[in-house]
C-alpha cells in the first residue's frame, strides 16, 4: 500500500475518533450553556451571591495559574479554585480554617492557609495539604481529607456536594464518626 | 443516546472500572486461563521443561520491563503528558462515555502503528524481537517484553494527549489495549464466529502474528481491533499452521540472554555496517536493511 494512502488513511480515522469525543464535549458544554442561560443573571442575584462570584475570580489570582490563562477554565474549575472558609466547633478547636485550593495536575488540592479565632483573631497558617478533590462533576466529586484527631491523623474518604455558587457540603464518615462541614467561598 | 455519551462522569468511578478491567483481570481470567493452558499441555503430553524454563523467562522480562517502565513513568513520562496536556493540546475533553470509547479507539489504532513500527524499523525491532523469540504460544508469552519495549509506545501517545485526552485515560486506555492484547496469546481458542473475527484481533488473528512461516511476516498488528490491518493493507487469515518464533532462532531460556538478544544481535549488525550515516540509518531502516542490499521484505 502506498504511503500516502497509509496517510490519508489514517488521518481519517483520527479526524473522525477525535471529532467525536470533541464534538460530545461540545454538546454537553452547549446545554450547560443553555441550561445557565435560564437561570438569572449574575446582576438579578442577591448582592451577597454577587459579591462573593465575582470575590472568588478576584481570589483566584493567587492560585498556581491565573483563571483567564487556565486552559480548563471551566465552569467547574472556577468553582473550586479560590480561598474557601470552613467553621469548626469542637473541643479541641472553635473558630475557623480558611484553606486554598489550587488545581494540580487532574485533581484540586486544599492548603490551610489562615486560621481565626472565635473572637475574629487570625494568623497565618503553614501550608498542608489537607484535602485532596478528584476531578469534578460540576456538583459532586469524591475526595480523601486529612483530619487531625486527639493528636493522630487520618486519611478519610469524603464526599463533596456543591449546594450553591458560593458553598459546598463536605461529609465523611470514618468508622462511625461521620461529620458534615460547609465550605463557603471568601 | 447524545445525552447518555456527552453525560459527564465521575473520575473515580471511571478509575474504578478501568481498575477491574486492567489491573484485576489478572486475577480473574489471565491466571486461570494461563492454569489452563498448562492442564492442556500435560494433557496433550507438551508440557516439558523447556516449556516451564521459557515461561519462567518470559515472567522475568516482565519484572524487567516493569521496573523500566516504573523508572521511567516516575522520572520524565508522566510529567511530560501532563506539559503536553497543559501546553500543546486541543481544548480539553470533558470525561464522559464518548470521550473514553474515542481514547481507547484511539489509543488501539495508535498501538497499531507504534507496533508496525517495532517490526519495521531496525531498533524498533532490536527490542520487540524478545516478544517475538519464543517457540510456544500462550499467555505467559505476553509478558515477554524487550528493554525498550516501554520507550517506543510513549510517541504515539503524546499526539493523543495532544488531541485534548486526558493523561491519565491516554494511559488506562493504553494499559485495557495490552490487557486485551494478552488475552490472544493462546492455542486453546480456536476460531470465533465470522463476524467477530472479522472486526476484532482474536487468537486465531494474533497466532499468525507470531508466526515465522515467511506469508505470516509483519502481519496483523493490530490490538483489540483488526480491521486497522484490513484498512491499512497488513492482515492475513490464518490458514497454514503456525510455526512460533522468528527467522532467526533464539535457542535459549536463560532469562537475561532473552531479554538482550535483540540489542546484542543489533550491535553485532552496527558493527558490521560501515560509515556513521549508515549506522544511523541502520536504526530507522527495516530491520533486514544493509547498507549495500536492498530490503528483503
Amino acid at each position: 500500500m502506498k504511503s500516502s494512502t497509509l496517510i490519508f488513511r489514517s488521518t481519517i480515522v483520527i479526524f473522525i475518533l477525535a471529532g467525536f469525543a470533541h464534538y460530545f464535549t461540545y454538546a454537553n458544554q452547549s446545554a450547560s450553556t443553555i441550561k445557565n442561560e435560564a437561570e438569572p443573571l449574575k446582576s438579578e442575584m442577591p448582592p451577597a451571591a454577587n459579591e462573593n462570584v465575582y470575590g472568588h475570580e478576584a481570589h483566584t489570582s493567587n492560585s498556581d495559574i491565573p483563571l483567564d490563562q487556565d486552559p480548563e477554565s471551566k465552569p467547574e474549575v472556577r468553582f473550586l479554585i479560590g480561598t474557601w472558609k470552613v467553621k469548626y466547633t469542637s473541643e479541641e478547636f472553635t473558630g475557623a480554617v480558611v484553606y486554598k485550593i489550587k488545581k494540580e495536575g487532574s485533581v484540586y488540592n486544599a492548603y490551610t492557609y489562615r486560621y481565626e479565632d472565635e473572637n475574629g483573631y487570625s494568623e497565618k497558617a503553614e501550608e498542608i495539604k489537607s484535602l485532596t478533590i478528584k476531578p469534578f462533576s460540576g456538583n459532586s466529586a469524591k475526595g480523601m481529607y486529612r483530619i487531625a484527631y486527639e493528636g493522630e491523623k487520618y486519611e478519610v474518604e469524603c464526599q463533596i456536594k456543591k449546594i450553591s455558587d458560593t458553598s459546598f457540603s463536605l461529609s465523611y464518615d470514618y468508622y462511625g464518626y461521620s461529620d458534615t462541614e460547609t465550605w463557603k467561598k471568601q | 443516546m447524545i445525552e447518555f455519551l456527552s453525560k459527564k462522569l465521575d473520575w473515580i468511578d471511571v478509575d474504578y472500572w478501568f481498575s477491574i478491567l486492567n489491573e484485576w483481570s489478572f486475577v480473574y481470567i489471565i491466571l486461570p486461563f494461563f492454569a489452563l493452558e498448562l492442564i492442556r499441555y500435560t494433557y496433550l503430553k507438551q508440557l516439558s521443561k523447556d516449556l516451564v524454563l521459557d515461561s519462567l523467562a518470559n515472567i522475568f522480562t516482565f519484572g524487567a520491563f516493569f521496573t523500566i517502565e516504573i523508572i521511567l513513568g516516575l522520572l520524565a513520562v508522566t510529567k511530560a503528558y501532563f506539559w503536553i496536556y497543559q501546553n500543546f493540546s486541543l481544548p480539553h475533553l470533558n470525561l464522559n462515555w464518548a470521550t473514553i470509547i474515542s481514547c481507547v479507539l484511539l489509543a488501539d489504532f495508535a498501538y497499531y502503528w507504534e507496533h508496525r513500527m517495532m517490526h519495521r524499523i531496525g531498533i524498533g525491532w532490536a527490542t520487540h524481537t524478545v516478544h517475538h523469540s519464543s517457540p510456544h504460544f500462550n499467555m505467559s508469552v505476553a509478558y515477554r517484553f524487550g528493554p525498550l519495549d516501554a520507550i517506543m509506545p510513549i510517541l504515539f501517545s503524546l499526539p493523543l494527549v495532544m488531541l485534548g485526552f486526558d493523561p491519565i485515560l491516554v494511559l488506562l486506555s493504553e494499559v485495557f489495549v495490552q490487557v486485551f492484547q494478552t488475552l490472544l496469546h493462546t492455542e486453546v481458542i480456536g476460531k470465533f464466529v465470522k463476524p467477530v473475527e472479522y472486526i476484532f484481533n482474536t487468537p486465531s488473528h494474533h497466532r499468525v502474528h507470531h508466526g515465522s512461516n515467511r506469508q505470516y511476516w509483519d502481519k496483523n498488528y493490530g490490538g483489540i481491533l483488526i480491521i486497522w490491518d484490513r484498512l491499512l493493507g497488513t492482515f492475513e487469515p490464518e490458514n497454514e499452521k503456525v510455526i512460533y518464533g522468528i527467522s532467526e532462532p533464539l535457542n535459549s531460556v536463560n532469562p537475561i540472554k532473552v531479554f538482550f538478544h535483540g540489542l546484542s544481535r543489533f550491535f553485532r549488525k552496527l558493527k558490521k555496517i560501515k560509515g556513521l550515516p549508515n549506522k544511523i540509518l541502520a536504526f530507522v531502516k527495516p530491520p533486514d536493511w544493509m547498507p549495500d542490499q536492498k530490503s528483503i521484505t
